[in-house]
């Protein structure tokens, strides 16, 4: 006969605390208080008489539905919210240019994006509540890179033409020496703007839009899973 | 019980009035209003952080984390100047309905 497994209540708690860490509605610091509350409830609920498996059942109820949980934090940590949003926008808008290198005609590109935006939309609706960053990524995440993506490739496309038309093929010479950010706008503009017109690139310069624009996505892919999961995996 | 819309309506002048006798932490505010009100007034607990944050916002209430008795870091909230203020308006404001409503019904009409 098998010895049923003992509860783990930390153990509990920290699976409870990677779930709610998957959404963007609550901040670390959110979290940190929600389980010290879990835990005194626990604690009181121990005190009472209950074993632990059964007070943490009861007090994790207590707290109220996650969905619930998450629609009221939504509203007090707004900013914070549409400031993970513009993380995932701005990681789409810096992939751009590589993606419009290896995938030439516009169309192709926005086509790839709407497919993308479906996709997620679908997989978004099942995975509504998703339970882990990982989960996440293939639900939100990929909606909001592909929606940067699309708006990047319309913009720059338009400004690239309007551009050409107005200036005479009068570009940005040159990577920016600034900070990342112009330098990055530097390089996404100049292969829209290179598509546009007929203007043959050395392989070098392709080297630096295609590594510097790697270099961003990863710095961005990993400050944000710093932000979702700091305290998460305390 | 109390309804839902009553219970929503007097958390803040709950929470001001329960921290106006002191700093306290959310499952403290939890317990207290429990207690006072007897089990008829009943929060759904994690419910209350977003409120506690909202006022914090607000700057109605200010807040500090610290380590606790049982060595966990807590999270304290206080009265800010600016809440003591608010919750002399809720006073008087909730003092004026429960005056109107204790005059109404000591003056029923006797249909007798």
């Amino acid at each position: 006969m098998e010895t049923p497994t003992p509860f783990d209540l930390n153990a509990a708690i920290q699976c409870w605390r990677q779930s709610m860490a998957a959404s963007p509605a609550f901040r670390a610091e959110n979290l940190d208080e929600i389980e010290t509350h879990l835990r005194d409830s626990v604690r009181s609920l121990e005190a009472k008489g209950l074993s632990v498996e059964e007070s943490y059942l009861i007090a994790s109820r207590r707290l109220g539905q996650p969905a619930a949980l998450d629609r009221e934090f939504r509203k007090v940590n707004a900013p914070y919210v549409w400031r993970s949003r513009a993380l995932w926008l701005w990681m789409g808008a810096g992939l751009f240019p590589a993606l419009l290198y290896f995938v030439r005609p516009i169309w192709q590109t926005a086509w790839t994006g709407a497919v993308a935006i479906l996709i997620g939309l679908v997989f978004n609706r099942r995975m509504r509540f998703a339970r882990s960053f990982l989960r996440r990524l293939v639900s939100e995440h990929p909606i909001l890179v592909s929606a940067g993506l699309v708006c990047c490739n319309e913009a720059l496309f338009f400004v690239g033409n309007w551009a050409d038309r107005q200036f005479f093929q009068t570009y940005p010479q040159g990577p920016s020496e600034g900070p990342v950010v112009s330098d990055w706008f530097m390089f996404g503009m100049r292969p829209v703007v290179f598509q546009v017109g007929p203007v043959v690139e050395s392989d070098w310069f392709i080297c630096r839009v295609v590594l510097s624009n790697v270099l961003l996505a990863a710095a961005l892919v990993f400050l944000a899973r710093r932000h979702f999961q700091s305290k998460a995996e305390e | 019980m109390l309804s839902k819309e009553l219970v929503a309506a007097s958390t803040i002048p709950l929470v001001l009035s329960i921290l106006e006798e002191g700093e306290d932490y959310g499952y403290s505010l939890i317990q207290r209003v429990r207690e006072l009100s007897g089990g008829q007034i009943e929060w759904s607990e994690g419910m209350l952080y977003p409120v506690l944050h909202w006022m914090e916002q607000q700057k109605i209430i200010e807040s500090e984390w610290r380590e606790s008795e049982i060595g966990r870091k807590r999270k304290y909230y206080r009265l800010s100047r600016k809440g003591r203020k608010v919750l002399q308006t809720e006073k008087q404001q909730w003092m004026t309905v429960n005056e109107t409503l204790t005059k109404l019904w000591k003056h029923q009409p006797r249909l007798t």
